[in-house]
């Protein structure tokens, strides 16, 4: 399991629409409206980041389901005629 | 900018800037829904129920409506706000959308556009009455004996090349509920005591439904058609009258062979008559 977890914080983060949006800087009406999120980009950029977050969080949500579902396997087995 | 602005700035950039903050904020802005649960139970008629249930229908099926609610939500609007939102974006997709978040929760929207034979007919319907009339028919109490009749014209009429005998076939179907189509066959009350099941959200159910009002609207646009034929058009009203006639007073004759509609309604696998004979 430890070993799984490094594998897994040692993959590079997604590249999300949504971030890219989020890291350009509020712009000051925004920030006027003491709003902590963007409000000066388009429709389709929303939509389009809405759902790549969605199939994003659909695909991790589904992982994580099958690696709770993992069975043991064993790395080293000592009968050496079980693949007969 | 003052201070408070510029704290705001700092924290916005500080959140995005980390990878594990940044998804969090993030997800916060634009799918808060799955941090709450992905179920909800409209059954109670609860209105916050109601609304979360509405909010993963359009998650699921609706992402444009969806970004655009979650925004709005962000923003503090009210119930019916969200619900005038939800409605009408669906709209654009759903051929009969639903007009509030509870009409949402009983699946995808399906609308009954059958007949009702009851004491309101003629006030619904009053185009209708004199078909009633030629098929010697009360619309008030249905079609039950001038159904097999009417079957057999159907039969008579089907394949035609002729865009009335189309339209009249329309209009037989949707008067005995024979289409095939539920939309067509089922009217308010039969269809809520069928027992049929609404279909549940999803992309191919939403298409099924859509296939299936869009259907059932053409197919009564001609059967309204065929009832303006009918009361303009005295070839085809006394071919209508005269063949109904026939197939009432004499049990077994072939419509194939004794029926005759206005010329051009030829049915296309009868041979043309050999003009030596």
């Amino acid at each position: 399991m430890p070993t799984l977890i490094l594998c897994i914080e040692d993959l590079a983060p997604v590249p999300l629409v949504g971030l890219s949006l989020l890291r350009q800087p509020l712009g000051l009406t925004d920030a006027a409206r003491g709003s902590w999120f963007p409000t000066d980009i388009t429709a389709e950029q929303l939509v389009a980041a809405a759902l790549d977050l969605i199939a994003y969080g659909d695909r991790c949500r589904e992982s994580a389901h099958k690696l709770s579902d993992l069975h043991p396997i064993p790395v080293s087995f000592s009968v050496a005629e079980y693949p007969l | 900018m003052n201070g408070l602005l510029s704290l705001l700035l700092t924290l916005q950039q500080g959140l995005a800037s980390q990878p594990t903050t940044a998804l969090a904020y993030l997800t916060a802005w634009l799918d808060p829904l799955p941090l709450r649960d992905l179920t909800a139970d409209p059954a109670s008629g609860d209105s916050d129920e109601l609304l979360h249930h509405a909010l993963l229908v359009c998650r699921e099926c609706f992402p444009a409506v969806y970004a655009d609610a979650i925004q709005r939500l962000h923003y503090g609007a009210t119930y019916r706000d969200l619900e005038g939102c939800i409605c009408a974006g669906m709209s654009h997709t759903l051929e009969i959308p639903p007009d509030t978040l509870d009409a949402i929760a009983y699946g995808v929207p399906f609308q009954p556009m059958g007949l009702a034979y009851d004491e309101e007919f003629p006030d619904r319907y009053p185009d209708l009455l004199p078909i009633f009339g030629w098929l010697e028919a009360d619309p008030t109490a249905g079609l039950e004996t001038a159904y097999p009749i009417i079957e057999r014209l159907i039969h008579s009429l089907t394949d035609l090349p002729h865009g009335t005998a189309v339209d009249l076939v329309a209009l037989l179907q949707w008067i005995t509920g024979s289409s095939g189509n539920t939309a067509i066959d089922f009217g308010d009350d039969d269809y809520w005591d069928s027992g049929i099941q609404p279909l549940d959200w999803s992309l191919e159910h939403i298409a099924l439904m859509n296939e299936i009002h869009s259907e059932a609207q053409a197919h009564i646009e001609r059967a309204k058609h065929a009832v303006k034929t009918l009361n303009e058009n005295a070839t085809w009203r006394q071919a209508f009258i005269r063949n109904y006639t026939l197939l009432k007073g004499v049990a077994r004759v072939d419509p194939d062979q004794r029926l005759r509609w206005p010329t051009g309604a030829r049915r296309r696998t009868e041979p043309t008559a050999d003009p030596t004979t």
